[in-house]
């Protein structure tokens, strides 16, 4: 007798809460996609992982997607002596840590200030460019990748600015994989 | 008998409440920039005597065995699954999961799983050679990383290590995720890489996929270059991800497109310029929020296409996708969905997707 209650309390409050969880599942699912219209369809409509079980029509959809503008021969030609300078700063092995990031952190973009911190400059491999730098295609006014040879094989320069007045900054100096 | 019913009742009664709650807690937790860090649950413990008999993401036997030990070590500090990750992805990064006995030219004296140097902050030889005391020295280092949880996995290895190239870790990701997740015992988790994030929020329908379509709506072409999702049935300004780091490099139309530092394209559509929330020459990070799903331009209804250009790619993982000239399609597009498995992550995984095409 009293398992059975105990049984049948177990049940009502499991269901309970799984009523309840499931309109929490939900409220969280669409709460941020409602944005201010919030229409409440009913819970049942919903599986179990918050996706509606009614399918949508599908969106006609004709969209081509374009290109960015390609970079002036001057950009084109400012990027390649950025991305030398970003490269004969970054190659210097021999120097302190202190010293090697006190030269390269101005010529970083945010990100690559971020991502350069700590590294420790005598595990760099590369000691000299060895070739003049060419730029990537789909080259853009505000990102594009410059290659460089150096004595350490190809390495990619990926420069970033936001507008065409303003210095090219390294996001990224990376050996050529693949 | 009745103890044991009373018990059962019990847990019955408490383990939806723990599996949606926790599900609730991954979702909320997962995306967003903000919120990638400790997205993947609590770390596991794992019996190193007990390893798969087969390869796991291309790593066996030792390397396993190896795998364990860094997680027991992680576990041990009280870590969480992402730092198991990192320390797994780490070691694959340095040593192949290896305990080598010998440096390199970037470090002679490097020895161990983390080839940790002979400098006296990675104790003895036998210190450096003893995988548990070496991943206990690397996680009590990257403890020591100020907010290291809120960096990319790389960088965050990359600030312990010293490596002349911070991404070098990026690639070891998803093995490690993989090798971490099956050791566990719990399968891959949704585990977000920092480095790549869905482009909405989970729990949205791919209305049309990539390729040919199957289908023929009027006015719509026959060939689609990108992935269409919604959440349906409020499809509307609902929030759109930058889905990669990147520079805006271009806002016209109905478009956005944001250049990966990798060279590759992703272009968001459709969005009503009056809610996008980044210009042209911002540097947006991965998880940021863009702007909002519209239906812009040619659209009959409110969805994000978005859309994949390599032309300008360095990243070989990508250049191996099939291109979509090569099946038909107009040039320099690659599958949404191919391009997440690169990554180690499904774009349309059935627990936070629906096809309805």
């Amino acid at each position: 007798m009293r398992t059975g209650h105990a049984g049948t309390r177990a049940i009502v409050r499991k269901i309970a809460t799984t009523i309840i969880l499931a309109i929490a599942t939900f409220t969280t699912l669409t709460g941020c996609v409602n944005q201010g219209d919030a229409p409440s369809p009913s819970p049942s409509s919903t599986l179990p992982t918050g996706l509606v079980s009614t399918a949508p029509t599908a969106p006609v959809d004709t969209g081509e997607v374009t290109a960015a503008p390609e970079a002036a021969g001057d950009s084109q030609q400012k990027a390649i002596a950025a991305a030398t300078k970003v490269m004969q700063t970054f190659a210097q092995p021999q120097l302190s840590a202190e010293k090697w990031w006190a030269q390269l952190l101005p010529l970083l973009s945010q990100q690559g200030g971020v991502a350069y911190e700590g590294t420790d400059p005598s595990q760099i491999p590369v000691h000299q460019v060895t070739g003049a730098g060419t730029v990537v295609p789909d080259r853009t006014e505000v990102s594009l990748i410059v290659q460089l040879l150096t004595d350490a094989g190809l390495y990619n320069i990926t420069l970033t600015r936001p507008d065409a007045s303003a210095p090219w900054l390294a996001d990224r100096i990376r050996a050529a994989q693949g | 008998m009745a103890k044991q019913r009373g018990l059962g009742a019990a847990a019955f009664g408490a383990i939806p409440l723990i599996l949606v709650g926790a599900l609730i807690a991954g979702i909320l937790l997962i995306f967003g920039p903000a919120q990638q860090a400790g997205a993947c649950g609590p770390g596991a413990s794992v019996d190193p005597t007990q390893i798969p008999k087969d390869a796991v993401a291309g790593y066996s036997g030792d390397q396993l065995t190896n795998a364990a030990y860094i997680m027991n070590a992680a576990t041990a500090l009280n870590l969480d699954r992402v730092a198991q990750i990192i320390g797994v992805m780490t070691a694959m990064g340095e040593s192949s999961l290896r305990v080598v006995d010998h440096g390199d030219t970037a470090g002679p004296d490097s020895r161990g799983l983390f080839q940790q140097r002979d400098n006296g902050a990675w104790g003895s030889l036998a210190d450096r050679m003893d995988p548990t005391i070496s991943a206990t020295n690397f996680f009590k280092a990257l403890e020591r990383v100020d907010g290291w949880e809120a960096l990319h996995p790389t960088i965050a290895a990359h600030r312990v290590q010293g490596n002349a190239d911070p991404y070098h870790y990026e690639k070891f990701y998803a093995p490690a995720a993989t090798v971490v997740g099956t050791l566990a015992g719990t399968g891959v988790t949704v585990c977000q890489s920092g480095y790549l994030v869905f482009p909405l929020n989970p729990g949205y329908q791919m209305t049309s996929n990539y390729g040919p379509r199957g289908y023929v709506t009027e006015g719509a072409s026959l060939w689609h270059a990108g992935d269409d999702l919604q959440h349906y049935p409020n499809p509307c300004h609902d929030p759109v991800f930058a889905i990669t780091d990147g520079t805006v490099t271009l806002l016209a139309g109905y478009q956005l497109s944001i250049k990966s530092p990798d060279g590759y394209t992703v272009s968001y559509l459709h969005m009503y310029l009056g809610e996008v929330l980044v210009k042209v020459g911002d540097q947006v990070t991965a998880g940021q929020q863009v702007g909002a799903t519209g239906s812009n331009g040619p659209s009959t209804g409110c969805h994000l296409h978005f859309a994949i250009s390599v032309a300008g790619n360095t990243n070989p993982a990508i250049a191996d996708l099939p291109r979509s000239e090569s099946i038909g399609g107009p040039a320099g597009f690659v599958d949404p969905e191919l391009f997440y498995e690169a990554f180690g992550l499904t774009l349309c995984a059935p627990d936070g997707c629906r096809r309805t095409y």
